[in-house]
């Protein structure tokens, strides 16, 4: 199966047609997705959204000029991105002013300026409608994105930019960083305003021409889906822009090649909506169970803390008890279910004895950590003390921190409390004796 | 003033619908503005899609009709599921921010944009054709039966009723969290039943008028109203009387240019376009004010 997969995706890349639309979606993909990661780290990942309708506008404003000069098909696209990055210059500043200077919320002021292009583009819609059917199907095409019909000329276009972008993005790596994570020390420097007007415009290039690959409905998902996901695997910025890029060109090709063949004979299913799904399908995967915060991950290290801390409770009280004990009484003694217990089993085996009848009894390695857990707690209740909690109170904040203080914090603790032999409530705190043998 | 000499009948009854939506969605706008959910509206707008896919699929496998028409689906369906899908959407939204420590605006964009080309995908599988989504929440004020009106009306009840009774309740929720936290009534029911109503009005507004004036409607009456009062029953009567005025005039012009020249112009186009243009006189007016 993975051989015919293999050998479709080789057919579909050596097809001419089919080729260059599933190049020209990876190189368009690949620069949203760079995009994507500066405005995800300006948490703003709705831009995409704002400049895909305040699009509209611009497109049919391009197309009665185009038919007022009698443009021919080729200058009337170009006539159409250039209305169209006009008016979403337009509407992005009008953003920007309606944030800083009269203080609407984010959330306002994008919806003002989704809401207002959309509803100018479509009593534009309707003249050119009435006017003129014909170019308004070219602008429906446009703005809904057809990747069946891109031609050589569009791909260099796409190459053109993203290559523009990759050399913006390494020379200006570092000040771009800077930008985007402290604003006060950029204008400090001097590198604030020509860098934001250089990623606006390069933003409202790469979207709009994105918009031909994944359609005016889509261009947001594309862009914040790769950063998105690229976030849950590394921390650096340039990692991000290499694994978001990785992401973006993986879904554009298997969405190109899914919307091919997972219609079944017949059906060509729509690229933009294709490439959409596998882009949030590793998306949901990364938040799964990426490496830096994914849910899985979070989830086993505070299941891992929790069987911790029920291990060092056994080990407690087997030790403060002296003898051993039976499973069900340290299943009461912990609340804990059988599957918990289970866990916990495993991860305490090496420090207790199992015995016949169901029961534990501590060994001596067992007895050195209980030792340990003990002590750091009493230390903990001496310096509570100290600093003036009540008698009554200072147990129960032990019990939380003794699974928490280090090997380090615990030197610090004696040395400042000065080697106290006794807690609060005048029980022994057991001595430490790797540190006994290295000061005598 | 008569509306019905000035307009025919037909152009009267589609102006009393705008009214009723406008009104309602006013409503209902002025709280999300308050609470800063206003883009809630747009994701709506995009995961409808996946309700009527589900739609599509439902009645394909239950009433084995192959052909489907835009105008053959059954309202009461239509609201039942696109209710549904905006709950879902919320849910997924608020599920995303809690679980993962992705931001309000990242996760919109991912829940909105999964959920609508996972509609878009469905809707061309089961009808080979990836337009009939789209026409149906493309709604066209210009094409109005008057049997529409008493759904509008019933919509614009609902929301005068529950604005009216539960006013007091749904301003402290929309600028004190905590303080709503602690009073006496239930607030998880007060958000249920807003957030009801919410998606009830949005996505019978895409039905009856289309996208575009919904998305208009429900930020830029509030937004004016904000430049000029400071409290919330003064916010809801300003936006009111803009509503009124602005429909009447969008109304007007658009008859006047399809009689005097013979161009169409979309109503509601016109309608969101004009309303902008209100934002932006105010906004100038407001900052000579601040000049002088």
């Amino acid at each position: 199966m993975i051989k015919s997969f293999f050998s479709d995706l080789y057919m579909l890349l050596s097809d001419p047609t089919y080729s260059v639309s599933v190049i020209g979606s990876i190189l368009s993909c690949i620069s949203l997705s760079w995009i994507g990661v500066i405005y995800s780290l300006r948490k703003s990942a709705l831009v995409a959204e704002v400049i895909a309708h305040s699009a509209f506008p611009g497109i049919i404003l391009g197309a009665f000029v185009g038919i007022y000069i009698g443009a021919d098909e080729k200058w009337m696209s170009m006539l159409f991105i250039l209305g169209a990055i006009t008016t979403a210059y337009l509407s992005m500043k009008k953003l920007t002013f309606l944030q800083e200077k009269w203080h609407k919320s984010a959330d306002s002021s994008l919806m003002i300026s989704i809401s207002a292009f959309l509803g100018i583009g479509v009593l534009l819609a309707s003249i050119i409608q009435s006017v003129s059917p014909m170019v308004y199907k070219d602008v429906v095409i446009f703005l809904y994105g057809r990747t069946a019909t891109m031609l050589y000329f569009h791909l260099i276009i796409y190459a053109v930019v993203m290559v523009i972008l990759f050399i913006f993005i390494l020379v200006f790596h570092r000040r771009i960083q800077i930008f985007e994570f402290d604003k006060t020390f950029a204008s400090f420097l001097g590198i604030g305003r020509l860098l934001d007007t250089f990623i606006l415009m390069m933003t409202l290039v790469v979207v709009i021409l994105g918009l031909r690959s994944c359609g005016i409905l889509l261009l947001s998902g594309m862009m914040a889906t790769p950063a998105i996901a690229s976030r849950f695997w590394v921390r650096k910025m340039s990692s991000m822009f290499i694994l978001s890029s990785a992401f973006a060109a993986i879904s554009a090709l298997l969405g190109g090649y899914l919307s091919l063949y997972l219609g079944g004979e017949g059906i060509v299913l729509p690229t933009g909506p294709v490439i959409t799904i596998v882009s949030a399908s590793i998306t949901f995967f990364s938040i799964l169970v990426g490496i830096r915060g994914g849910v899985v991950l979070r989830m086993v290290r505070r299941m891992s803390f929790t069987i911790r801390c029920h291990e060092e409770n056994i080990l407690k009280a087997l030790y403060k008890k002296n003898d051993k004990m039976a499973f069900r009484e340290i299943m009461e003694f912990l609340q804990a279910g059988v599957i918990l217990f289970f866990f916990v089993l495993l991860r305490v085996r090496k420090k207790v004895k199992i015995l016949h009848g169901w029961s534990l009894e501590l060994k001596e390695q067992g007895r050195v950590y209980a030792e340990r857990i003990i002590r750091l707690h009493r230390l903990w209740e001496v310096y509570l003390y100290e600093v003036g909690f009540a008698k009554g109170r200072i147990h129960v904040f032990a019990e939380e921190i003794e699974h928490v203080l280090t090997d380090e914090m615990e030197e610090m603790l004696l040395k400042r409390l000065g080697n106290p032999t006794h807690c609060p409530h005048r029980q022994k705190i057991p001595e430490k004796k790797e540190a006994c043998n290295e000061s005598v | 003033m008569n509306l019905f000499n000035l307009f025919s009948p037909e152009e009267g009854v589609s102006f009393l619908l705008l009214l009723c939506f406008s009104i309602s969605l006013s409503l209902i706008g002025t709280f999300l503005f308050l609470q800063k959910k206003s883009m809630m509206a747009n994701a709506i707008s995009h995961t409808v899609l996946f309700g009527i896919a589900l739609l599509f699929i439902g009645i394909k496998i239950f009433s084995k009709t192959e052909h489907f028409t835009p105008l053959s689906l059954n309202m009461g369906l239509y609201i039942v599921v696109s209710v549904i899908t905006t709950f879902l959407t919320i849910f997924l939204i608020e599920c995303l921010k809690k679980y993962t420590h992705i931001n309000n605006d990242a996760s919109t964009a991912i829940v909105f944009s999964t959920l609508f080309s996972a509609g878009a995908i469905l809707i061309t599988l089961f009808t080979r054709s990836s337009h009939i989504g789209i026409d149906i929440i493309m709604g066209n004020l210009d094409l109005i039966h008057a049997n529409d009106l008493i759904t509008a009306a019933f919509v614009l009840l609902l929301c005068v009723t529950f604005i009216f009774v539960f006013m007091k309740d749904l301003t402290v929720f929309s600028f004190d969290r905590s303080v709503a936290h602690f009073s006496k009534r239930s607030m998880g029911l007060l958000q249920f039943g807003f957030l009801f109503l919410t998606s009830l009005t949005i996505t019978s507004g895409f039905r009856f008028i289309g996208i575009a004036p919904v998305l208009g409607l429900i930020i830029l009456p509030p937004v004016c109203a904000s430049l000029y009062s400071k409290s919330i029953p003064d916010l809801i009567t300003f936006s009111i009387y803009s509503n009124i005025a602005v429909g009447l005039v969008s109304m007007m012009i658009t008859k006047f240019f399809y009689e005097k020249f013979g161009i169409g112009l979309s109503t509601s186009g016109m309608l969101v376009t004009l309303h902008f243009a209100l934002f932006l006189a105010l906004l100038v007016k407001k900052r000579g004010e601040a000049r002088a």
